[in-house]
């Protein structure tokens, strides 16, 4: 028998018990979940049912956002707001849109949060950040990504990858697809990128690892620098003030055309090149162009 | 660096930028320029010209933080404002807000301070009278109705009629434009190389690759800085 005084005790006990079985149900039947409004300085944990192909739209102003995909038909939005940060998301199964918002539109500081996203892998993700880490693996259909500063890092994706960014460095490793990257000053690095490229920066370095198969690279200040290329590559390099580097195996040289307008091209045993190895057109109008060739 | 009080009346204080013979102009004339500057609108030439005065004016810096902290529709884009059903005395005080931007001095702080509020007021009538259509509270709620709340929109209308990023807007064109500002400055310093190298070269036609080049990472780069503060 329990004392009348404690039944009240009791009722809130269950209650507080109970709450948070609603907050983790978020695979209920609806699919178009509504607009979603949750306090700041909080723990988040929310999911939404959509389709395996949904095109997805992320949006956080500033702190670290880490995309990645399950086999699972279904959103999950993970990790802490900050303050004067409430997270907001809607649309339909088909579409989604998720983001941080400010509290306080007075508050001169960005929005921020630590979140993880899990996508369907063949999901269409767009993220837009302004300044934060943002890091993404394992997209197979098409991903967008728009940043001022910060750090972009995107592994093991395919289809179809564009990286815009101002001014945060970008690593993308073991890519395939389209891949197309806009920097600025800072560096891009691609590590295994069996992709079709476009990469562009004004003053940021580009530096490749036996990348990619066909495309350009164009830098106006920024140093070039090729690690090996994949037989049969066929690679345009080009860059008004930035240093060439072609580091090449010495048994695997591809042709090579190389110009500079008033550099310096300093070619190795180039003479023995071979398109089957690949083809590599690289100019400049005042950067050194060197080859390079590694055992 | 200075704070004289004689800038703003025209005073030429700021040494003229090396190999630029226009000068780099007085306070009166790069003041009016700053909206222009700010929405990045002026030609390479004009906008070097700010940069250099603003970068040895303190004065000038300070209008153009005050210009870059100014709503976007106080700019007077003029699609955005014609969107917006404005009366004259009301587009007359906008006028008038982003005049006193322009003139906002180091020691008239508390002045500022009563511009933005004022600005951010004209900002709340803009979107009344525009229907509420592109700014929300950090609430998520809209400022104003919005103009067909005869009925009330889905979840998926709601979003899709606003871009959330809009939100920190000012401060994320203040971001990209310090950042993009460095590049700029290189693609017209590459651009200024070239064109040296076009005057004394016999076959132009490989400099012209390069500065195809050039033009194309300026384009990018310009259009990439309002893409990421949409």
């Amino acid at each position: 028998m329990i004392p009348g005084i404690w039944w009240p005790l009791l009722a809130i006990t269950v209650a507080l018990l109970g709450s948070p079985v609603e907050a983790r149900a978020p695979y209920g039947p609806r699919a178009a979940p509504p607009r979603t409004e949750i306090g700041a300085s909080q723990a988040v944990s929310r999911g939404w049912r959509v389709t395996a192909d949904a095109s997805l739209r992320l949006y956080l102003p500033s702190g670290s956002l880490r995309v990645m995909v399950w086999d699972r038909d279904s959103v999950h939005v993970g990790g802490t707001l900050g303050t004067n940060a409430s997270l907001f998301g809607g649309g339909a199964s088909s579409h989604v849109k998720l983001g941080v918002e400010a509290d306080d539109m007075r508050n001169g500081t960005l929005p921020s949060a630590s979140l993880v996203v899990r996508v369907p892998r063949r999901a269409r993700v767009w993220v837009k950040m302004i300044d934060g880490a943002l890091s993404v693996s394992g997209t197979r259909a098409e991903l967008e990504a728009y940043t001022i500063r910060g750090r972009v890092v995107v592994e093991d994706v395919a289809g179809s990858t564009t990286i815009e960014s101002i001014d945060a460095p970008v690593t993308l490793n073991n890519a395939t697809g389209d891949v197309r990257v806009r920097g600025s000053r800072a560096i891009v690095v691609l590590d295994r990128v069996n992709a079709f490229v476009s990469i562009t920066t004004v003053s940021g370095a580009v530096v490749t690892t036996q990348s990619p198969i066909e495309g350009r690279i164009e830098t106006v200040g920024g140093a070039i620098t090729v690690r090996g290329v994949r037989d049969g590559a066929r690679l345009g390099l080009q860059s008004h003030a930035g240093n060439v580097l072609l580091e090449l195996p010495a048994e695997r040289i591809p042709w090579m055309e190389l110009s500079s307008y008033r550099g310096v091209v300093r070619r190795a045993d180039t003479a023995r090149g071979r398109p089957e190895f690949g083809r590599i057109d690289a100019r400049s109008f005042r950067g050194n162009i060197t080859v390079s060739l590694v055992p | 660096m200075t704070n004289s009080a004689d800038n703003a009346g025209g005073f030429d204080h700021v040494p003229s930028p090396p190999g630029d013979d226009a000068g780099a102009g007085t306070c009166q004339d790069v003041r009016p320029l700053l909206p222009e500057y700010v929405r990045g609108v002026l030609d390479t030439a004009t906008a070097w010209r700010v940069e250099w005065h603003v970068a040895h004016c303190s004065d000038c810096e300070v209008s153009l933080s005050s210009v870059a902290a100014l709503p976007e529709v106080l700019l007077f884009d003029p699609q955005l404002v014609a969107s917006i059903p404005l009366a004259d005395t009301e587009r007359h005080a906008m006028r008038g807000a982003v005049r006193r931007a322009i003139s906002v001095t180091v020691s008239s702080r508390s002045r500022r301070r009563g511009l933005l509020v004022a600005a951010a007021a004209l900002l709340a009538v803009a979107v009344w009278r525009g229907g509420g259509r592109w700014v929300w509270s950090g609430s998520g709620q809209p400022v104003a109705p919005m103009p067909d709340s005869r009925s009330e929109p889905s979840p998926t209308e709601a979003l899709m009629r606003t871009d959330p990023t809009s939100a920190p807007m000012v401060t994320a064109a203040q971001l990209a434009t310090a950042d993009a500002s460095a590049e700029f400055r290189a693609l017209r310093d590459a651009a200024r190389e070239l064109e040296e190298a076009l005057g004394t070269a016999r076959d132009k036609t490989s400099l012209f690759v390069f500065r195809d080049a050039l033009e194309d990472r300026r384009r990018e780069l310009e259009s990439r800085v309002v893409r990421v503060t949409e």
